[in-house]
């Protein structure tokens, strides 16, 4: 009727595996670092962060160069704290923009360095920032301006012929 | 899948550009404004950010409404505006990036002259865009001891969605001085700061300021024509 002990012996242990296991499993899924990785935080506030979450990327040239560690509010703007990898350097004029990669939507923060001798340490704030661009919005305008602006939709239109020559270049 | 892409590209840039359009013709506005009544000008502008911001736009406007002037004269007013209120030099540092510690002194100021040119023809191109929009002032807010943001608007007449202007001022010696203009979240100066780093990775400063001056070249000649 009763198992033996030894058989309750090893359920007990494959129980234990069992946890451990998923422990690690969603740990790992689910980004969670127990020890914070090697680097710096730098922070950054945007206007718009457009569903930029915990654990994505930051970018400079398409390079990673670290990652997104927190999100909040600050004065009612979103406040960005990124681990930043040691050895990479970004000076105080740098402008951290969030970006989408592909067409699903993956959000990313994107580093332009700027021509500052001034080295941001840890804890200190990338100044400025350039929010996400919002595609329902930029629709919306166009569905809008397709309906009433037909004389200016055609003076962009020449404006935009001069600028994509330049962008080939 | 190619042509949801291509939608999306070409929806952003046509975006990016009417609206780069609109703020420059507020720059434009701004520089034509300062010109005129230089007995009045330094007093009113060294205050604070908003103040400086809507003395600016609102000289421009009245220069970008002023159809009776001849034109060269109404672009030499937005010059003058826009020269007062706008740190150039910053500007021109800033979208060159990283890649201004690399370059010498003398290229430096080269690259300072040759982007100032283009940037004031660029929006000086635009005079003649102005249909009636409203410029609406909305909130100051500071990014820091010596930073500021105002952001605006921009209300099209026939009733379309405002368009959001900001302006990122900088002060420098007690003056507040605007080195950046985001449109619809777009930063100007990020924008070409992204444009020159390709060029200067890929073919570097000799292209770069080749193309700048060709471009500046071309946009003052059909200044001249206009």
């Amino acid at each position: 009727m009763y198992a033996t002990r030894t058989t309750q012996f090893i359920v007990g242990i494959f129980a234990i595996l069992g946890i451990i296991a998923l422990t690690i499993l969603s740990l790992s899924l689910g980004k969670i670092a127990l020890f914070p990785a090697p680097g710096y935080t730098l922070y950054a506030s945007f206007d718009n962060i457009s569903g930029l979450k915990t654990g994505d990327q930051v970018q400079l040239d398409g390079v990673q160069i670290g990652k997104v560690v927190n999100i909040g509010l600050k004065d009612m703007r979103a406040r960005v704290a990124m681990r930043v990898n040691d050895g990479v350097q970004i000076d105080k004029d740098a402008i951290a923009a969030i970006k989408t990669s592909g067409i699903i939507g993956d959000k990313y923060v994107s580093i332009a360095l700027g021509p500052s001798e001034h080295i941001l340490e840890n804890g200190d704030t990338i100044r400025q920032t350039e929010s996400a661009f919002v595609l329902e919005d930029a629709i919306g305008q166009l569905i809008n301006s397709s309906g009433s602006g037909g004389e200016k939709e055609k003076s962009s239109g020449s404006d935009k012929d001069q600028k994509s020559g330049k962008s080939e270049k | 899948m190619k042509q949801v892409k291509y939608t999306i590209t070409r929806t952003s840039i046509q975006r990016l550009l009417r609206h780069r359009a609109l703020a420059m013709l507020t720059l434009t506005a701004a520089l034509v404004l300062s010109l005129a009544p230089s007995r009045f000008l330094a007093p009113a502008w060294a205050d604070d950010p908003m103040s400086v911001v809507q003395t600016t736009v609102n000289r421009a406007l009245s220069v970008l409404r002023d159809n009776q002037t001849p034109l060269a004269q109404r672009q030499d007013k937005l010059r003058q505006i826009v020269s007062a209120t706008f740190d150039f030099t910053e500007m021109a540092k800033s979208a060159l990036g990283y890649h201004w510690k690399q370059i010498t002194a003398a290229q430096q100021q080269e690259f300072t002259t040759a982007f100032v040119a283009f940037i004031e023809d660029s929006y000086l191109s635009k005079i003649n865009d102005y249909r009636g929009q409203q410029v609406a002032f909305l909130t100051a807010r500071n990014d820091g001891p010596q930073y500021a943001q105002v952001n605006t608007n921009i209300i099209e007449p026939n009733g379309q969605d405002p368009i959001h202007v900001n302006y990122l001022l900088l002060q420098k010696d007690t003056t507040w001085k605007i080195y950046d203009v985001t449109v619809d979240a777009i930063s100007i100066i990020a924008n070409y700061r992204n444009q020159f780093n390709r060029v200067m990775n890929n073919k570097g400063y000799d292209t770069l300021i080749s193309d700048l001056k060709s471009k500046q070249a071309a946009l003052a000649a059909r200044l001249a024509n206009h």
